[in-house]
C-alpha cells in the first residue's frame, strides 16, 4: 500500500492531504493509490492483521469487481456511488459515498477512476490540529538540524585540537632532540679536549651528564613514537600474527641472544589490525619480557592464543618468567610515564606499555596484565579475529 | 649518611634528600658541600627506604627534607601521606618539595593540599636557595606562606 501511495503522480499528490477518503482505482477495481484518510481507514479495518500490500475494492467494500467497474463508469457521469464496508467497525460509517472521476488516456479511453468521498474523513483530525502537528514537526526538524550543526562543530573543533596537539607534541619532541644531541657532542669534546684528559673527577661528572642526556634522548625518542600513535585511525585489515611475531623476533634477535632468552611461539591467529602497530606492540612486550628478567633465571617467553569467542574476539597471551608486577602496581603500569624502577636499576621512558595500550585501543581491543603461574607476568591482549583466508 | 664537613655555625645540621635520580644526588652533594652550609646529607633514591629510615628510633633529627615528586613505585606525595600518618607532620623541621616544572598546575594543586609542605623549590637547586633555607632555620621561623 505504501508502495502504491508513493507512486501517486505529482498532479494528484495533492489529494493525499485532502481531509476525505481518496483512492485511485483501475478498471479491474484494483486500488492503485490512496490518501492518508484511506490509510487510516485500512489500519482501523485490519486492526489485528497486516494491511495488505495490494488490494481491490471487493477486499474492503461489499461489491464485486464487475459491479464496481460498472458503477464507477456510471458514477463518473455525475451520480456518485455508495460503497458499503464489508465489516461494521466502531467509529467508521457503515457505507461511504464517493464522487467518481474518470481518468482517460490520450486516446480518450478510460483506464482508471479517482474516488473522492463526499463527507469528511471521520478519523481525520481537524485542519487546525494537523497544521499544528506539521509546525511542531517542522520545529523539531529545525532543532535537530541545529543540534547536528553544533555537534559537527564540536567534532571539528575536537579533531582540530587533537591534530594540533599531535603536531605540537611531535614538534616539541623533535626540536628537543637537536639541542640534546649538540650538548652530548660538546660534552664528548670536553671529555677529551686539549692535551687529552680531564682529571678523573671531572671526567666522571661529564660521564654522568652524557648518561643523563642519553636517557633524555631515549625519552624523547619514545615520546615521538607515542605521539605518532595518537589519533591515528587507520583502517583495520587482517594481519597474520604468526608472521608479525616472527618478524619481531628477528628484529630483536641481538637482545634475545645476549640475554640467553628462549621464545616459544604457539599457533597464532589472524586478527583485525594494522601490521605496523602490531609489530610495535609485540616488540614492546617482548623487549619488556627480556628487560624485566630475573637475574637468576634464564628468560623464557611463551606467546600463545585462544580460540575466537562468540563475539569474534580472540585473546593472545605473552607470558614471561621475569620479575613480575606486584598487585598494587598492576593497574598503573599502562599509565603515561609510569615507572616502577629507577633509571640506574632498569632504564626506560615509562612509555612502552602506554604505547601498547594506545595501540590495542586503536585496534578496538584490550590489554591487561596478570601474574603468571610461577612468577613473572602474563599480558593478555584481546583483538578482533579476522577470517583465516 | 655523608659528612659534608661544614664547620660554620650557620650550617644546617642534617639534610635528607629523596630523589630517584642518583646523578642528581651527586650534583646536590657537590653543591651543598661547596656552600659550606650543610653538615650531614642523607640521600635516598627510593621513598620506601627513606620511610624505613625515619622509623628507626636511633635516627638523627632531620632539619630539611628535599623531596622529589615523580619517583617510581612511591611518588613524593604518597611518601608525605605515609610519613605524616606514621610520624606526625613534624617528622622533620622543614619540608621542601622540589618541582621539576613550575608550570604544571596539577602538581601545584596537589601540593597545596599538604599543610606539612613549607616550600617549593624548582630544580635545579642553586646555592642561593641553600643560603636562604639555612638563614631561615637559624632565625627559627618558618618561611612566609
Amino acid at each position: 500500500m505504501a508502495e502504491a501511495a508513493r507512486q501517486l503522480p505529482a498532479e494528484v499528490s495533492a489529494f493525499r492531504a485532502l481531509p476525505k477518503h481518496v483512492m485511485l482505482v483501475d478498471r479491474a477495481a484494483r486500488v492503485q493509490a490512496v490518501n492518508a484518510g484511506v490509510e487510516r481507514l485500512l489500519q482501523r479495518l485490519f486492526v489485528n492483521r497486516p494491511v495488505p500490500a495490494e488490494w481491490a475494492l471487493p477486499d474492503v467494500f461489499e461489491i464485486s469487481r464487475e459491479k464496481a467497474l460498472r458503477e464507477m463508469i456510471i458514477a463518473a457521469s455525475g451520480d456518485g456511488m455508495l460503497l458499503p464496508l464489508r465489516a461494521a467497525t466502531p467509529g467508521l460509517p457503515r457505507r461511504i459515498r464517493f464522487r467518481v472521476g474518470a481518468i482517460r488516456d490520450s486516446g480518450r479511453e478510460t483506464n482508471g477512476f479517482v474516488l473522492v468521498s463526499e463527507s469528511v474523513d471521520p478519523l481525520g483530525k481537524p485542519f487546525r490540529e494537523l497544521n499544528a502537528e506539521l509546525e511542531n514537526a517542522n520545529a523539531e526538524a529545525r532543532r535537530e538540524r541545529q543540534h547536528c550543526r553544533v555537534l559537527q562543530k564540536a567534532n571539528d573543533d575536537l579533531n582540530a585540537a587533537n591534530e594540533e596537539l599531535k603536531s605540537f607534541a611531535y614538534a616539541v619532541s623533535h626540536d628537543l632532540k637537536s639541542p640534546v644531541q649538540t650538548v652530548s657532542m660538546l660534552l664528548s669534546e670536553l671529555d677529551d679536549c686539549g692535551s687529552g684528559a680531564l682529571d678523573a673527577e671531572r671526567s666522571e661528572l661529564v660521564g654522568m651528564s652524557r648518561e643523563t642526556l642519553s636517557r633524555m634522548s631515549v625519552l624523547i625518542e619514545d615520546l615521538l613514537r607515542y605521539t605518532q600513535l595518537i589519533g591515528s585511525e587507520k583502517p583495520l585489515a587482517p594481519c597474520a600474527l604468526e608472521r608479525t611475531v616472527e618478524e619481531v623476533i628477528a628484529d630483536i634477535r641481538a637482545e634475545i641472544t645476549s640475554a640467553g632468552a628462549r621464545v616459544l611461539t604457539g599457533a597464532l591467529p589472524v586478527v583485525q589490525g594494522d601490521a605496523v602497530m602490531l609489530r610495535i606492540l609485540f616488540q614492546n612486550l617482548l623487549s619488556n619480557a627480556i628487560k624485566f628478567r630475573r637475574p637468576d633465571r634464564r628468560p623464557e617467553i611463551v606467546i600463545g592464543a585462544g580460540l575466537p569467542d562468540a563475539e569474534g574476539s580472540v585473546s593472545i597471551t605473552v607470558a614471561d618468567n621475569g620479575i613480575g608486577i606486584s598487585q598494587e602496581h598492576r593497574r598503573h603500569v599502562f599509565d603515561l610515564f609510569s615507572r616502577l624502577h629507577r633509571h640506574d636499576e632498569i632504564p626506560g621512558s615509562g612509555l612502552g606499555l602506554t604505547m601498547c595500550r594506545r595501540i590495542v585501543q586503536n585496534l578496538n581491543g584490550t590489554i591487561e596484565v596478570d601474574e603468571n603461574a610461577g612468577g613473572g607476568s602474563i599480558f593478555t591482549i584481546r583483538l578482533g579475529a579476522a577470517d583465516d583466508d | 649518611m655523608t659528612d659534608l664537613g661544614a664547620k660554620s655555625d650557620a650550617a644546617i645540621e642534617t639534610v635528607m634528600l629523596i630523589d630517584d635520580d642518583t646523578f642528581f644526588h651527586v650534583a646536590c652533594e657537590r653543591l651543598m658541600r661547596r656552600s659550606g652550609l650543610v653538615k650531614k646529607l642523607l640521600a635516598f633514591p627510593m621513598a620506601e627506604d627513606a620511610l624505613e629510615f625515619l622509623a628507626r628510633p636511633d635516627r638523627p633529627e632531620i632539619d630539611v627534607l628535599f623531596l622529589d615528586v615523580n619517583m617510581p613505585r612511591m611518588n613524593g606525595f604518597t611518601f608525605l601521606e605515609e610519613a605524616v600518618a606514621r610520624f606526625g607532620k613534624d617528622f622533620c623541621r622543614m619540608i621542601i618539595v622540589m618541582l621539576t616544572s613550575s608550570v604544571d598546575p596539577r602538581d601545584v594543586e596537589r601540593a597545596r593540599q599538604f599543610r606539612a609542605i613549607d616550600e617549593f623549590a624548582n630544580k635545579p637547586l642553586v646555592q642561593a636557595q641553600i643560603e636562604e633555607i639555612a638563614a631561615r632555620l637559624k632565625s627559627g621561623g618558618r618561611p612566609a606562606a
